[in-house]
């Protein structure tokens, strides 16, 4: 789990929030109707070239050769700002990767392990975005890509009461014993991560404008979290949640005020929980057409 | 990481062998053409298939897991497998509990799946030229059982085993599939599978095969030949030289017919040269239209060859699953003496006639799911060192349970061989000519059970004294004192142990009269992993050749004495004399003949 920050975002943040507030990549410009998903080769014996668009993570894109670029390309000019890698075996493989606008590397990371990355950086606006993959024992495989605009909270998630989901690990432990007391064997059975998110104090306009989209998306998709891309950035999830992301009224309701903040007393909380990428399949995500 | 790794993580690989043409479309020999054999390209399995007559069977193994962590990449798997459980294979040795057939009770699994959308990647081969997202269309198994209503009979595999295990190193369990139902209002999917012996069904397997032959004109009881129409084959009545007999046999309403001579002309059968009221049956007049069925008729056949008969070509099971030499090895040593003679005039269930030899001639046979083979093997005392199980090193805490089945218990064996009439009634005792009774009057004293109980076997296979009083003298023996149950689970690092297996029990509610622990020997009915990975489960019957017994063998021209008999001679291969008071040489107890 890494978040890869471009020294423009640890100068600046993005939309002037704060770069050690939580950002959420749930955009995917590969679902605009005009974008294409391209390769420069596939490995079509176990993989092809849109799977890390599918949103499943037991599903994947292989290159047959390297370098190996996996590109996104539309029909007119999106801004992005974050690329997010999941369900991927690039440190395995002791490949690089990087972001590129267009040919131009952005960004590039040689992960040690096959944790979710996610690059985030000065938004571009551009019409072809890819992954160049290179080095290593043999082309990695990426099952999910996300690449789009980072969405910046307004608000911190809060601190306390917070488990960082590395720490909350869903895992069934048994262990057997004899008749007569002897240890016999011990199972575990890891289905994943999961972690629960707070944020308060939330500005009801900002919620309405720039919270609800994803609150949508995440109906039926999953999104990539940091919730402290400076602090931790080795808190890097992909997630998804399988319950609706419900925010609160919260605060005295009193209208805007005159030469006050925009949004008076119209405050909102929002809690929610989400099942965390654990390595390689951790299960069918709960969105798509059923 | 195996049984053995602390912190194992066991998974579960489930295994579908789907019909998969192995030919590109439009490839030759291929003639699909698009848009003039279809809108659209095949799917290349058979429902879609739109050159059927050059349709190349091949087979796609599609995977499926449990959704967990870190399940490898190669294996491919689709994690949408909620649940798996299974109903064991469990043998009836001897046919003794008479509430499962004598074949046992048939393996079974249920395996429950979340349906989910798919991207076609696998099973469309020419997803990539298709005019839609598929994605986007339907889910994974609406799609599938679209295209492949001709599931039932293929094989599916249920893999348990680690993660970082090979799945062909997993346990595996082998089924066909029975039916696949759903998806449900809740997106689940349940395949049911069963194991091979399930072709064995009545409703599936009948010998001989109904034969639908009818009388084309009356005859009278004198007749010496007859014609036959409206048959479905020639074959369904073959030539006097197909039979090893060197003639067919055919009933008629209750008369049994030989024939010596057949001819085929003009869409009708004539059998001639014929022997009327056959096999004990009296010969009687027909009428036009009465139904010829063919006859089943084995003489002085091995019963071991007759099974294989039974299963093969009647039951349609592929000789694949029978691994014959085995069972040659197993019956030559130990079911020599069970030559079987009899004749069956109508269409019965191929499970029941296995049932009733594998009961009459002291053998069993099973599925083997992991072996994925039909195993056979004799009532007969272990040849290979029973598995040594405690409760200190290997049975788990509070999960062993003992029970006595009284109902099982016999004290006098009757049996009842050479059928008069094979038309008659099976199990009606003046239709046969001997009767065989061996009584164990001890246990029916006062002192002991004080009760007569009565196993009653009608074999219409027996076809000799030594045979009878074989059978009954083994069945007497195990079940004099009931049917003793053990039920207890084991950890997976023991799970080697499976069924048919013996295995030397010590618990600690397991003592002689002193309170002292006794080793009690036990066979394997059935074994379930009921933890995947974990814990299996199995129930044991007491066995007949008990720990404590020694057999006696047959010896070679050149066999040692008992003092200079290797211990390997002493205790498997061999017997030797005891002195009058039954004692050997050393001062050990004496042999047994069996």
């Amino acid at each position: 789990m890494t978040v890869i920050l471009s020294d423009g975002y640890l100068d600046n943040g993005i939309d002037g929030i704060a770069p050690w507030k939580s950002r959420i990549l749930y955009d995917q410009i590969a679902r605009r109707d005009d974008a294409t998903v391209s390769a420069s080769s596939t490995d079509s014996d176990e993989a092809y070239v849109d799977a890390p668009v599918s949103d499943q993570t037991w599903e994947w894109w292989r290159a047959a050769s390297q370098p190996a670029t996996w590109t996104v390309t539309t029909g007119s000019g999106v801004t992005v700002s974050a690329v997010g890698i999941a369900a991927h075996d690039i440190g395995s493989q002791g490949a690089t990767v990087e972001v590129q606008r267009n040919g131009v590397t952005l960004l590039s990371h040689t992960p040690s392990d096959d944790a979710p990355i996610i690059f985030l950086f000065e938004p571009v606006n551009d019409t072809s975005f890819s992954i160049r993959l290179s080095g290593g024992d043999a082309p990695p495989r990426v099952g999910v890509c996300y690449i789009g605009q980072a969405l910046s909270m307004i608000r911190p998630v809060q601190w306390s009461g917070h488990t960082p989901s590395r720490f909350n690990v869903n895992l069934t432990k048994r262990a057997s014993t004899s008749e007569r007391g002897q240890r016999l064997g011990t199972s575990i059975i890891r289905e994943g991560f999961s972690v629960d998110f707070n944020v308060e104090n939330l500005p009801e306009e900002w919620v309405r404008q720039e919270f609800e989209p994803f609150i949508r998306s995440a109906w039926r998709y999953g999104y990539f979290i940091a919730w402290r891309p400076m602090d931790f950035p080795e808190d890097a999830d992909f997630t998804w949640s399988d319950e609706p992301i419900v925010p609160d009224n919260s605060g005295p309701g009193l209208p805007p005020r005159k030469g006050g903040d925009a949004n008076g007393g119209r405050r909102m909380s929002v809690s929610w929980s989400a099942r965390v990428y654990g390595g390689h399949v951790t299960g069918i995500p709960p969105w798509g057409a059923l | 990481m195996d049984e053995f790794t602390p912190g194992r993580e066991p998974v579960t690989l489930v295994e579908l062998d789907q019909d998969f043409c192995q030919l590109t479309y439009g490839g030759p020999p291929c003639t699909a053409e698009l848009g003039v054999t279809g809108p659209r390209k095949c799917y290349n399995v058979l429902a879609t298939c739109q050159d059927p007559d050059n349709y190349t069977l091949d087979t796609l193994t599609l995977r499926f897991a449990r959704a967990q962590a870190e399940l490898p990449w190669h294996w491919q798997a689709i994690p949408s497998v909620q649940s798996v459980s299974t109903n064991p294979t469990e043998i009836n040795p001897g046919g003794g509990n008479k509430d499962r057939s004598p074949l046992g009770s048939r393996a079974k699994v249920r395996v429950r799946f979340k349906d989910h959308p798919h991207s076609d990647f696998r099973v469309d081969p020419y997803r990539d030229e298709r005019d839609y997202q598929p994605l986007e269309r339907g889910t994974f198994w609406t799609k599938w059982l679209a295209r492949n209503p001709y599931h039932r009979g293929r094989l599916m595999r249920i893999r348990e085993g680690y993660i970082d295990q090979a799945p062909e190193d997993m346990k595996t369990r082998h089924y066909v599939i029975k039916e696949i139902s759903g998806p449900d209002a809740n997106g689940r999917v349940t395949i049911k599978g069963e194991d091979i012996l399930s072709l064995t069904d009545i409703s599936r397997a009948q010998a001989p095969r109904v034969t639908e032959g009818e009388l084309a004109s009356d005859i009278s009881e004198t007749a010496d030949s007859l014609t036959i129409v409206n048959y479905r084959s020639s074959d369904d009545y073959p030539a006097p030289s197909d039979f090893e007999e060197g003639y067919g046999t055919v009933r008629i309403s209750d008369e049994v017919i030989r024939y010596n001579s057949r001819s085929v002309n003009n869409g009708e059968i004539t059998l001639s040269n014929l022997t009327r009221g056959a096999d004990g049956s009296e010969a009687d007049s027909h009428d036009a239209e009465d139904n010829v069925q063919l006859c089943l008729r084995y003489t002085g056949k091995e019963v071991w060859r007759v099974a294989r008969d039974l299963l093969e070509n009647y039951a349609n099971i592929p000789a694949a699953y029978i691994p014959f030499t085995d069972w040659e090895a197993e019956a030559d040593t130990w079911l020599a003496q069970f030559t079987v003679t009899t004749l069956i005039t109508e269409p019965e269930g191929v499970q029941d006639l296995l049932g009733e030899i594998t009961e009459q001639c002291q053998f069993f046979v099973w599925w083997d799911e992991r072996d994925q083979e039909i195993k056979l093997k004799a009532l007969r005392p272990p040849t290979e060192e029973p598995k040594q199980l405690d409760d200190y090193r290997h049975i788990k805490a509070d999960s062993w349970a003992r029970d006595i089945d009284d109902d099982q218990r016999i004290s006098q064996v009757w049996v009842y061989y050479l059928q008069r009439d094979p038309t008659e009634s099976l199990d009606e005792p003046t239709n046969y000519k001997r009767l065989r009774v061996r009584i164990d009057a001890q246990a029916e004293q006062p002192e002991k059970y004080d009760e007569r109980k009565v196993k009653r076997i009608y074999s219409r296979w027996l076809e000799s004294q030594a045979q009878a009083i074989n059978v009954a003298a083994r069945l007497l023996n195990r079940y004099r004192d009931g049917a003793k149950y053990l039920t207890l689970r084991l950890d997976a690092k023991d799970r080697e142990l499976w069924t048919g297996d013996v295995a030397d029990v010590q618990l600690w509610s397991l003592v002689d009269a002193t309170g002292a622990p006794r080793l009690t020997r036990y066979q394997v009915i059935s074994a379930e992993e009921v933890q995947p990975g974990e814990t299996v489960e199995y129930d044991l019957l007491n066995y007949e050749f008990d720990v404590t017994s020694r057999f006696a063998y047959w010896m070679g021209e050149d066999a040692p004495s008992y003092t200079e008999a290797s211990e390997e001679e002493r205790s498997r291969s061999a017997a030797f004399w005891s002195d009058d008071a039954g004692q050997m040489p050393d001062g050990s107890t004496g042999y047994e003949w069996i």
